[in-house]
């Protein structure tokens, strides 16, 4: 490789290197080279800025920051963590300086600082440390004054997934990598999507700061074969059995290395120069990189057990060569498609007709085209049944002279592509299942629909390569794209493929039967509904109708024939749902007094209702809670004493007001009390250990306990009332 | 100094004829800077110059770390020319061990010979090195006065001239590159 001159060191003892250790390269202290780390590294908080970027509109790009949060997160083996505080109040907040606040912000104006005119500066990731390296505060800024964004794989700008992660691997402790298809490798161009997603050799270096398992270590000493002389700051890249590149290390000062958090495997292991792509003006500025030597391919594999550390020993590496794989100004990694033929130019120096092009997958076949001696241009055959990963190039001249490029060609799957989803008209309250029809689906995958996004197990099912299924979450209104994106990065999309619209959904009715004379009140709950909606039943328009918040209606209803009718929700313009009611010939169950209103929360009051037509009472709920948030508990002891009363036995529920319903089994008739009734706390009459209690509240005979009971509950009445205003309560 | 600017114009002229141009370096963007040549680095710069750095020290201001350097300017590319000057670049490490760095950021070590292209301040007086590390190169000089621009502290001569891609430029070449730039920015 590069014949050169000096290697200028920077003086530092080995004492003050002790601390350092490179399994993949970390952010390490300027002066001190001691690696930067988090104190609590596992959730560390994170906050998307809400004004986002500019030139996205839809919010597509909070979505892009939190994929990327998200494929760190999804690194096995490590305690580190992201976690996204989405409370409003911080993400409002731009004062990205603050150390109690970890920031994603997009600067439009320049306002930060960090981006003067003609700083040719697309994000910057400033990070705070002590002299211990422990991480005091970071942010990740995005310059978007100078450059522009997108999500949607427009031209001439940055994908914010793809830029995003390179910058969070910095927030997390990772400097830029000597793996040329790493996502910390120092240069992302612009669309490029291939580092969206973390390569082995960033998984092994989350490993390596904070492990959450046992891994196994390669260590070793890196040395000159002329003079014996140790190489400090050379890149010893490893390889697994499939020829996919797992990881990397610098050597430290004093030679040795240390590449952790591998799995159990077979490797090979190649000592490389860090000249091109990646050379030590990419690195933090206490390594010291001597790239004089050629690249050392270790001759045998070696076998690695779960958790083993092995010592390589020595591994000498030959006088300097000038031939060289990989120039700082090219795409890296090159993507290769499995099953197809991708031609790929790669340059560099010494690439002459006579020299051999292989590639560490003996079965991803290279055919070169042309050799200019500055670059070669060759064909890459990848079988259909090849896996994923990152793949060497090495090359050797005719007179054995060698070069090594660690992961310059990423194996991909083909685009998924994304032909049909089906409903294309949704309700932006969610919930929603929505089929996703196409091929080149994989287990793996993120779905990604509007401001949403989904993986397996969060509202995403892969059913085959064909077929996803994605139950929706509240979206924002409007047409967006559904966008495919598979685990190594790459994406189908479908553009404008669903429209969100303000469609009612409903999800239950309460009761679900009522008489057919009308008049009953029947609560409707589930979600957006609006001002101005149209309920009918049996196409019967319905006058009484309140709306008492997006998630609820409450209606009187009309008279009706005997038999099934259905109840439908329509937003005009919007869409409608609709849910199944009856009308029957008995009259409804009525409520005209509860006594008493309140009662311990301990359980175990009786109360009496009274009112009309309760003889079919057969259950009494307590804290029937319509919009699903609640808990409810069935009252005890039923007793139909006749057709005006009903008597049943609180059951224990925690201290509030709820509401109280009543149902006809047989009929599905009811009669719901909102705010019916209220469970107050048990205060010190438990006889606890409390010994400051007054005296009058020793006793549970106490008569204050009463006063006491009595004045909690109605304040408890006057803060639920407060709280929720249009609520009614209705005793009929 | 008369014998290295003869060179320059040469190769200048050369550029010139040719276009001037750094092919794609337009197109290609890197990292979280812009991959830029010699030319674009010229263009996008406020100040470019070439010195010795005499002294640093790091400050914490505005809740940041900077680092103020003074250079002894050989010369002055681009911007007002001065013996010596004070710049201010973001990161560094105070006395007390607390330090700031953004990764990709380059520092500056008293001693070092060196080729800054740097951006317009910001408020706070503050410059960055026009796409981070690309924004620093250093200037070697064998012992028979012969002198190399690299972006690394080591330097592989070997590769002086055998393309406009090979990141080690030989003085002249470099010289006239910058050149071409102020050139694109006068128009």
């Amino acid at each position: 490789m590069r014949r050169l001159l000096a290697t200028l060191g920077v003086g530092l003892s080995l004492a003050l290197a002790s601390g350092w250790a490179a399994a993949h390269i970390r952010l390490v202290h300027i002066s001190n080279g001691k690696p930067l780390s988090w104190s609590s590294p596992t959730d560390i908080s994170i906050v998307i800025n809400d004004q986002g970027s500019a030139d996205i509109p839809d919010a597509s790009d909070d979505v892009a920051v939190r994929l990327a949060i998200d494929s760190w997160n999804q690194v096995q083996g490590t305690r580190l963590s992201l976690l996204e505080n989405s409370d409003p109040i911080q993400r409002a907040r731009t004062d990205f300086g603050s150390s109690s606040i970890h920031l994603v912000l997009f600067d439009e104006d320049g306002s930060t600082g960090w981006f003067p005119n003609g700083s040719g500066v697309v994000a910057v990731t400033p990070i705070f440390f002590n002299g211990n390296g422990t991480i005091q505060d970071a942010d990740v800024l995005m310059n978007g004054k100078d450059y522009r964004f997108t999500t949607t794989g427009e031209s001439l700008r940055f994908d914010v997934q793809d830029i995003m992660t390179h910058e969070l691997g910095h927030f997390l402790g990772l400097d830029h990598s000597g793996c040329a298809g790493a996502t910390m490798h120092p240069y992302v161009d612009q669309n490029n999507i291939l580092h969206r997603s973390p390569s082995p050799d960033d998984v092994s270096g989350l490993r390596q700061m904070e492990p959450a398992a046992s891994f196994a270590e390669l260590t070793g000493t890196v040395r000159r074969e002329t003079g014996s002389a140790v190489v400090q700051g050379a890149y010893v890249s490893v390889t697994d059995a499939d020829g996919r590149t797992a990881g990397g290390a610098l050597t430290r000062p004093n030679g040795t290395f240390a590449i952790e958090g591998l799995d159990a495997g077979d490797y090979s292991v190649a000592v490389i120069p860090l000249d091109e792509p990646v050379a030590d003006g990419n690195l933090t500025s206490w390594y010291t990189i001597e790239a004089d030597f050629e690249p050392y391919l270790v001759p045998a594999s070696v076998s690695l057990a779960r958790g083993e550390s092995l010592d390589l020993g020595t591994l000498s590496v030959p006088d300097d060569v000038s031939v060289n794989l990989g120039r700082a100004a090219d795409r890296y990694p090159k993507r290769v498609i499995i099953g197809d033929t991708t031609t790929v130019t790669v340059r560099g120096n010494g690439l002459f007709t006579g020299g051999t092009l292989t590639s560490s997958d003996p079965d991803v076949v290279l055919t070169p085209i042309s050799w200019l001696g500055s670059q070669v241009t060759f064909q890459v055959v990848v079988p259909p049944t090849e896996g994923l990963g990152l793949v060497d190039l090495s090359f050797e001249d005719s007179i054995g002279r060698r070069a090594f490029l660690p992961g310059a060609l990423e194996l991909t799957p083909p685009n998924p592509v994304l032909t049909n989803v089906t409903p294309s008209v949704l309700t932006s309250a969610g919930g929603t299942n929505v089929f996703l029809s196409g091929s080149g689906f994989s287990t793996g995958a993120r779905v990604v629909i509007g401001d949403r996004w989904y993986s397996e197990g969060t509202g995403l099912v892969f059913h085959d390569e064909n077929t996803l299924e994605v139950t929706t979450a509240p979206t924002a209104l409007g047409t967006h794209d559904v966008v495919v994106i598979d685990r190594s990065g790459v994406e189908g999309r479908l553009t404008d493929a669903v429209d969100f619209a303000q469609i009612p959904v409903v999800s239950s009715l309460i009761p679900t039967s009522g008489s057919s004379a009308g008049g009953t009140t029947v609560t409707v709950s589930g979600g957006n509904f609006t001002t101005g909606v149209v309920v009918r039943i049996g196409g019967v328009v319905q006058n009484d109708v309140t709306v008492v918040d997006d998630a609820r209606l409450e209606i009187v209803t009309t008279a009706g024939t005997v038999g099934r009718a259905l109840v439908e929700v329509e937003n005009p313009g919007e869409g409608s749902d609709s849910s199944a009611y009856e009308y029957v010939a008995m009259a409804d169950p009525s409520v005209h007094s509860l006594s008493p209103p309140t009662g311990t929360a301990a359980g175990g009051t009786v109360l009496e209702f009274t009112g009309a037509d309760l003889s079919g009472i057969t259950e009494v709920r307590f804290g029937e809670d319509l919009t699903g948030g609640g808990s409810r508990s069935l009252g005890l002891a039923l007793e139909v004493v006749d057709s005006t009363t009903v008597r049943v036995t609180t059951p224990p529920m925690s201290a509030g007001v709820v509401d109280v319903l009543l149902v006809d089994g047989s009929s599905g008739q009811g009669v719901l009390l909102t705010d019916g009734y209220t469970f107050v706390s048990s205060g010190g009459s438990s006889g606890g250990g409390c010994g400051a209690v007054p005296p009058f509240f020793g006793s549970s005979n106490s008569p204050w306990n009463a006063w006491w009971v009595g004045a909690l509950a109605l304040i408890l009445v006057a803060r639920r009332s407060n709280a929720r205003a249009p609520r009614t309560t209705r005793l009929a | 100094m008369r014998s290295l600017l003869e060179p320059s114009v040469l190769v200048l002229l050369a550029l010139l004829l040719l276009g001037g141009g750094e092919p794609g370096t337009s197109e290609i963007r890197a990292g979280s800077a812009p991959r830029l040549g010699v030319q674009a680095l010229t263009e996008h710069a406020d100040l470019v110059l070439e010195g010795r750095v005499l002294r640093t020290t790091s400050t914490r201001r505005h809740g940041r770390i900077e680092t103020d350097a003074l250079i002894a300017c050989d010369r002055t590319h681009v911007g007002e020319n001065r013996s010596n000057r004070w710049i201010t670049l973001p990161g560094g490490v105070l006395p007390n061990g607390d330090g700031m760095l953004l990764a990709g950021v380059p520092s500056l070590a008293e001693g070092e010979r060196v080729m800054l292209f740097l951006s317009e301040s910001n408020a706070a007086g503050v410059r960055m090195p026009v796409g981070l590390s690309q924004g620093k190169w250093y200037v070697h000089e064998d012992a028979l006065g012969n002198r190399w621009v690299a972006p690394t502290r080591s330097s592989g001569v070997s590769f002086v001239g055998e393309g406009q891609d090979a990141r080690v430029h030989a003085y002249a070449e470099f010289l006239a590159k910058i050149e071409v730039g102020r050139h694109a920015r006068r128009r």
